[in-house]
């Protein structure tokens, strides 16, 4: 029985010992390590903020050209984020994930063989530069005696805070001139001919820039496409196009085209000329007044050449003779498509665009001074920082009263601009939810 | 006594003198109303075999002299009356014959209102009567189209030009309603003094839209081979006849949605002189009809308004007492034409005017005198005065400076501000908004004169009709063509004066004998007759032009009629027809508007006030004489069948035509090097763009900058050489034939007397074939060769640069029209089923010896066509290679598909370009049979007379609103039948007489 006793009497000393001991070791703070992983694989991005952060704190650490970030840190659980937008090929690339498990202790519990947290990121696309405005459905003449369509323009705007490269823009349309005129490339089974394809069809000719074109973050270009002059000369309700920093489709250096009758300002540079691509219809530049399939793409000179004279690219779907061929434009090229119905033949018309391009349509009353304009994404508009009270809502521009449509967000994005906002211009790839028909030209001032 | 009647006396004792007195019999008689017993005055009395005649007087009697037949045929027709026909013998004097003439009404036991068969005709030939066009209600004269074996029926506007097509379909090869005939009362209505652009709108016939239809009292149709005193036609005569001698006051109003017609008319007795010569009959009529193109929107409409005059008149006193002259003139006023000014749809001010104004001028003259060497000697002439005047005010608007060319000489031009009294030949047009009114003044005339005589003879038992003629005809056009009365604000246009072109003559001998030979209890009749033409055209290539046209009618009576009653077989003939006819080319072939190809060679910026200057080369494109150009030519033959079996008579017909040397425009290529200056040459010029003058040198069209105020010093621009074809075109005969041939059949089935109804059948299988030969050059406009300058290439390619180069079709139509006709109540009804029971149509692509176009499954990859493959086999794209090609630089023909082929290879450039010379066709079913299923549609028309004071008719076409579709199995797609058949429509017409 003593000896029992003892024996508890010496666990307990050993206790006691163990349990001072204990109390008195220090806590050290650990190095750990996170890199940046896309798409499964290391992304090697400097100056990413990575933040790591646990009930209490945040820390913020930028990445090193390895796209890894530095922490030290006590032994504890921490969850990990990071976001950045660049631009990569001409378009707009937000990346952005976390990582709420990043457990701090002796023993790092990194990904077999590596030496650092990942922090997969999520990279989400969106093009920078987009089609904000097609004016192209004309005007009523002084007087109301009939309607004016030579003052027809498309703005190019940059979505994005990065500086974009223009230089490589191609404009185009698609056939049918009209969507609501018959569409040869809709097959027997109702479906577009091209729908599978790697390419879809342009008619015509592609315009692309002659001169480098820089266009600074939030900022934009505008393309007279027939007359480069002030319009508003001999039409009251039209537009002045006549603008050293506008650029024009100069239909009158085309060979092919006979009809040379539009005419450009001296006020615009030659370097502001575009150079034309043209393959066959009609003896000039034309564009459809009420309805026209419209798009931008990235395409080098070069290739705009080939497409443009090779004949084993051509399409003859929508020709009758030996002229009336299309060129197959490659889908991939395509930065962005507007898809206009006429609104008088909405229930006649079909679309010409293929899903992944476009889906849904803007309708347009030609000959009224309407123009498509694009809707501001309201959300990442009023993110930016830099917007706070500048911002300008009440938009009045839309044309719902006369059965037309407006901008959903509410913001007047042209107010907005001049008040020294930056506008992010909705980009859903969907023609009815990112455009609607705007009263008067945003160019009207 | 004035010159003429002096001579005209002298030329009466001279031919007195020279000619024997025929010896023979002489007919008198007295021609009565049947049921009143009056007199019947101005009835002309013929006898048939010998062709003399006479004209009844104010108690119905008439003589003929000297008639030298045994027996012939007497023929009395007096308008308002039925004609009345009888075969006599003439072996003595026949002092008292009697002729009662029974009023033409409702009445009567036999009523027609369908087209009726010639049966005395040795060729096809039918007419349409009085009581048939009041039943129809026609409108247009084109309408009785629809009354031929297997015509359709339209429900057509005046709105739009209507013309006559004889057995021929529309959209073919050989502008067949261009050779169809038309003349009112022996007066052609023409189409040669036409300037019509032939390179949009082709050659057609004439517009039947002037000509008034409420006067109209028969229409006759010769389809088949025509006497020879017939020229310049293609194919067919339509001959409309209009009401001539004393008729009551007649009061027509007509009514349909889209057309009203008011019409008055009457025949006056001028009565007789106090010596017993008639004064002749006048007869007046005045028609005022609108039509509008579409209910919805009224406001484009045609208005026709007639006043017509008719003398005529019989001498058969005095000096013409043995040799009895019968004249006839007439005067034929029409205003009117095609106007929308009234359409509110259009901006303010604007319109879009065309007249139809014509002036018909004719005379007449025939003289019975019997001798023996000439029994008739007719005298004709007539004159046509079109006035075409179309004008459109447009409103133009530009905000830069508009330019207008009117430059007609090869060169540089630069455009200048317009100048008052200037040259002017490129005005610059400020900017801004402005309207014009641009006018086309087209004035057709037309003459033709003619001198015909003929003499019966007999030869025993056989009859012979000599006819021997002689015309001249001439065509001109006294209009100046396009114009503005403000040049200042006018858009571009060339003044081409119609007027300053040099007339067309035509002088042509005939000769025509028809035989008359008895064989067995029938007959045979030979009509054979030669036609020589001389087309004269003075100051031009063309010079004369001579061209025989023979022509050659047989007809074989077996069975006649007469005294066969009882049986089965009451009748039977044969008869066969070949012949050619020649047309005369029109204007828009022999002096077409000339066209200009106008190369912007430099377009300035636009100044502050938007003024640009622009340069041009302007290169006539004038279309060159080809004098080498034959007249086009249709050889025309048929044999015909004409029976009547047990009361039931059938017509079956025959055709072929092949027409040859069709009139074709052609283009062939010239080689250009011009200089061009870009608009980015002059941007930047250190000359301010409001104070820059520019000036070009007309030889080099070098453009050189000036500067107004005098403070820089002028600027020669930077210029770039471009190459470019031009094209040329000229008329030219296409040697390809253009064929076509049918079966026309009518059967009139007998009269079911108890419920007096009348079934007739009658339709058309027509046949039609096309492919053109000719090399044609080709070179696409709408596109740039590889080095991105104008195209340079040329292709030359068998028939056509289309894929196909004609198309073949069919059709079959059949007639069924139930007519009911009770005279007690004087009313006609009738029910018209029409169906189209064969209708088919296909491109052809042909050439002798070999293959024109090849399958290809990838039309992006030509070369892999399938050299052994039909494309008339399965549905497949076909391809069309280019015989040769030639280039900008080496005229040489080469040919083109080994070139192609080692180009794929070898030139990447040269294959581009030379691809761009290689046609596919667009559909697979391109070359894909075309049928389309039946389709049918009902027509009624009822006409009832009111006593002999008033009458109605009604009419509802697609009575029954067929509203179906139409299967059409190249497209495999259904259609609307209304694109074959009218929609329902309906009319209603009052006559009122009194």
């Amino acid at each position: 029985m003593m000896f029992m006793k003892r024996f508890v009497y010496l666990i307990l000393v050993f206790a006691a010992v163990a349990a001072v001991t204990g109390c008195e070791e220090k806590v050290v703070p650990l190095d750990i390590q996170i890199q940046l992983f896309s798409d499964n694989a290391p992304l090697a991005v400097a100056g990413v903020d990575v933040a790591i952060s646990d009930a209490s704190n945040v820390y913020t650490v930028a990445t090193d050209a390895a796209g890894r970030a530095r922490f030290t840190l006590l032994p504890g659980t921490y969850s990990a984020s990071a976001t950045f937008k660049t631009v990569e090929g001409g378009k707009r690339v937000a990346y952005n994930g976390s990582n709420p498990g990043i457990v701090v202790s002796n023993v790092m519990l990194y990904p077999s063989g590596e030496d650092a947290f990942r922090l997969e990121l999520q990279k989400v696309e969106s093009q920078q530069l987009v089609i904000k405005e097609l004016y192209n459905g004309g005007c009523p003449q002084n007087g109301g005696a009939g309607s004016f369509s030579n003052d027809a323009y498309v703005i190019v705007y940059n979505n994005s805070e990065f500086e974009a490269d223009a230089t490589d823009l191609v404009f185009a349309f698609m056939p049918p001139y009209n969507g609501h005129a018959a569409n040869k490339f809709y097959g027997a089974d109702n479906t577009l001919i091209y729908a599978d394809e790697s390419w879809i069809p342009a008619a015509g000719a592609i315009w692309s820039f002659t001169s480098s074109v820089k266009i600074p973050a939030y900022s934009q270009v505008v393309v007279a496409i027939f007359g480069a002059v002030d319009h508003t000369a001999t039409v009251d309700a039209s537009v002045n196009l006549a603008n050293a920093s506008y650029y024009w489709m100069s239909n009158s250096g085309v060979a092919q085209y006979s009809n040379k009758k539009y005419a450009a300002s001296d006020v615009i540079p030659t370097g502001n000329y575009l150079t034309c691509y043209p393959f066959n219809m009609g003896n000039a530049w034309t564009l459809s007044n009420s309805a026209p399939a419209f798009f931008i793409a990235n395409m080098s000179k070069s290739e705009n050449e080939r497409i443009s004279n090779d004949t084993a690219n051509f399409d003859l779907t929508n020709g009758n003779t030996n002229v009336g061929w299309s060129v197959k434009f490659p889908k991939s090229s395509v930065i962005g498509a507007l898809e206009v119905y006429s609104a008088s033949n909405i229930e006649k018309s079909m679309p010409r665009f293929t899903p992944e391009l476009n889906t849904g349509y803007v309708a347009l009353t030609n000959k009224m001074g309407y123009s498509i304009y694009r809707n501001v994404d309201k959300e990442a508009t009023e993110a930016l920082a830099e917007n706070t009270g500048k911002l300008v809502y009440g938009y009045a521009g839309g044309t719902e009263d006369v059965n037309g449509s407006t901008d959903p967000s509410g913001i007047d994005a042209e107010a907005s601009i001049a008040a020294g906002a930056h506008i992010i211009y909705s980009q859903t790839n969907d023609s009815g939810k990112d455009f609607h028909q705007r009263k008067t030209a945003s160019l009207k001032k | 006594m004035s010159s003429v009647k002096r001579i005209l006396l002298v030329f009466v004792c001279a031919l007195s003198c020279l000619g024997l007195r025929a010896q023979g019999f002489s007919l008198s008689g007295v021609v009565t109303e049947k049921n009143t017993g009056n007199p019947v005055e101005f009835a002309t009395v013929l006898v048939e075999a010998s062709e003399q005649w006479a004209v009844a007087d104010a108690k119905g009697r008439f003589t003929i002299k000297d008639i030298s037949v045994p027996k012939s045929v007497i023929t009395v027709a007096c308008l308002g009356y039925v004609t009345y026909s009888i075969e006599i013998s003439i072996t003595k004097d026949i002092p008292s014959f009697k002729v009662q003439l029974a009023v033409d009404n409702l009445t009567l036991e036999k009523a027609v209102v369908t087209a009726k068969e010639n049966g005395n005709s040795a060729t096809t030939a039918r007419t349409i009567d009085k009581t048939a066009l009041e039943h129809v209600q026609m409108m247009n004269v084109s309408d009785i189209s629809g009354l031929l074996p297997g015509g359709t029926t339209r429900s057509s506007a005046l709105t739009a030009e209507q013309q006559f097509n004889i057995r021929a379909g529309s959209g073919e090869n050989g502008f067949s309603s261009f050779g169809t005939a038309v003349e009112v009362d022996g007066v052609r209505l023409s189409n040669n003094a036409s300037y019509l652009d032939v390179r949009n709108y082709g050659i057609k016939g004439v517009s039947t839209n002037n000509i008034a239809s409420a006067n109209v009292e028969s229409v006759e149709v010769i389809s088949g081979v025509p006497s020879v005193e017939y020229g310049d036609i293609g194919s067919g005569i339509v001959k409309v006849n209009t009401k001539k001698g004393k008729t009551p006051w007649q009061l027509t109003l007509s009514t349909s949605p889209r057309t009203k017609q008011l019409s008055v008319s009457k025949g006056f007795a001028l009565g007789y002189s106090r010596s017993g010569a008639a004064a002749g009959v006048l007869n007046a009529s005045m028609e005022y009809t609108r039509s509008i193109s579409e209910q919805m929107s009224p406001y484009t409409s045609y208005v026709r308004r007639q006043v017509s005059l008719v003398y005529s008149n019989f001498f058969n006193t005095g000096a013409f007492q043995s040799k009895p002259l019968r004249i006839s003139a007439a005067l034929t006023g029409n205003l009117g034409g095609l106007d929308n000014s009234a359409d509110p749809d259009l901006l303010v001010g604007t319109y879009s005017r065309k007249r139809d104004n014509a002036l018909r001028g004719s005379f007449t003259a025939n003289w019975l005198l019997s001798l023996d060497w000439i029994t008739n000697l007719e005298f004709s002439a007539s004159a046509v005065y079109g006035d075409r005047l179309a004008s459109e005010n447009k409103q133009y608007h530009q905000s830069v400076t508009e330019i207008a060319l009117h430059a007609r000489g090869q060169g540089y031009y630069m455009s200048a501000p317009y100048v008052p009294g200037g040259e002017n030949p490129v005005v610059m047009i400020p900017a801004g908004t402005w309207y014009n009114v641009m006018s086309v003044d087209d004035r057709p005339f037309t003459a033709k004169a003619t001198l015909k005589a003929n003499w019966a003879r007999h030869f025993g038992a056989v009859s012979s009709k000599l006819k021997i003629g002689a015309d001249w005809s001439a065509d001109s056009n006294f209009g100046v063509g396009l114009y503005s009365e403000d040049i200042s604000q006018a858009p571009s246009y060339r003044e081409y004066r119609y007027c300053d072109n040099p007339w067309m003559h035509n002088i042509a001998a005939y000769v025509e004998d028809n035989l008359m030979i008895p064989a067995g209890s029938g007959r045979i009749n030979i009509i054979a007759g030669l036609r020589n033409d001389n087309t004269v055209i003075r100051g031009s290539a063309y010079g004369v032009t001579s061209s025989l046209s023979p022509r050659f009618n047989a007809k074989y009576t077996v069975l006649e009629e007469k005294g066969r009653r009882g049986r089965f077989v009451r009748s039977l003939a044969f008869r066969g027809s070949w012949g050619v006819a020649v047309k005369q080319p029109s204007f828009s072939i022999l002096y077409p508007v000339p066209g200009y190809l106008d190369i912007n060679t430099f377009t300035s910026t636009a100044s502050a006030d938007n003024v640009v200057y622009r340069a041009f080369y302007v290169h006539p494109s004038t279309i060159e004489y080809n004098s080498a150009l034959r007249w086009q030519k249709n050889h025309q033959s048929e044999l015909g069948v004409e029976a009547n079996l047990a009361g039931n008579k059938m017509s079956l017909v025959a055709f072929w035509n092949r027409t040859l040397d069709t009139y074709q425009l052609n283009t062939d290529y010239d080689r250009f090097t011009y200089n061009y200056t870009g608009t980015a040459d002059v941007q930047g010029l250190p000359i301010p763009a409001g104070d820059r003058v520019y000036s070009l040198d007309p030889v080099t069209g070098i453009v050189t900058v000036a500067d107004k105020t005098g403070r820089y010093t002028s600027v020669q621009a930077p210029h770039t050489e471009l190459k470019q074809l031009i094209s040329r075109t000229f008329e030219n005969n296409e040697p390809g034939p253009v064929d076509r041939y049918g079966l026309e059949w009518v059967l009139e089935f007998k009269e079911i007397k108890p419920i007096h109804t009348a079934i007739r059948v009658d339709g058309r299988f027509y046949s039609y074939r096309s492919t053109l030969c000719n090399l044609i050059e080709y070179s696409p406009y709408t596109t740039t060769g590889r080095d991105g300058m104008p195209f340079k290439y040329i292709g030359y390619y068998y028939g056509s640069n289309q894929v196909a180069n004609g198309s073949e079709s069919r059709s079959l139509s059949n007639n069924i029209t139930i007519t009911t006709h009770i005279p007690k109540v004087r009313m006609v009804l009738s029910v018209k089923l029409e169906a189209s029971l064969l209708n088919y149509s296909r491109a052809l692509s042909e050439r002798p010896g070999g293959k024109r176009t090849y399958v290809v499954q990838d039309r992006a990859d030509v070369l892999g066509f399938d050299p052994s493959a039909s494309v008339y086999d399965g549905e497949s794209y076909a391809v069309l290679f280019p015989d040769y090609y030639a280039s900008f630089d080496n005229p040489v023909r080469e040919p083109f598909l080994d070139k192609l082929r080692w180009a794929k290879d070898n030139d990447p450039e040269l294959y581009s370009d030379l691809s761009k010379l290689v046609v596919t066709s667009n559909y697979l079913y391109q070359f894909g049979k075309e049928y389309l299923s039946p389709f049918f549609s009902a027509n009624v028309s009822v006409t009832k007379e009111i006593g002999d004071f008033a009458s109605v008719s009604f009419y509802a076409n697609n009575f029954f609103n067929n509203m179906g579709q139409v299967y059409n199995t190249k497209t495999k797609v259904y259609e609307s039948v209304y694109k074959y058949i009218p929609s329902f429509y309906y009319g209603l017409t009052v006559r009122f007489k009194f």
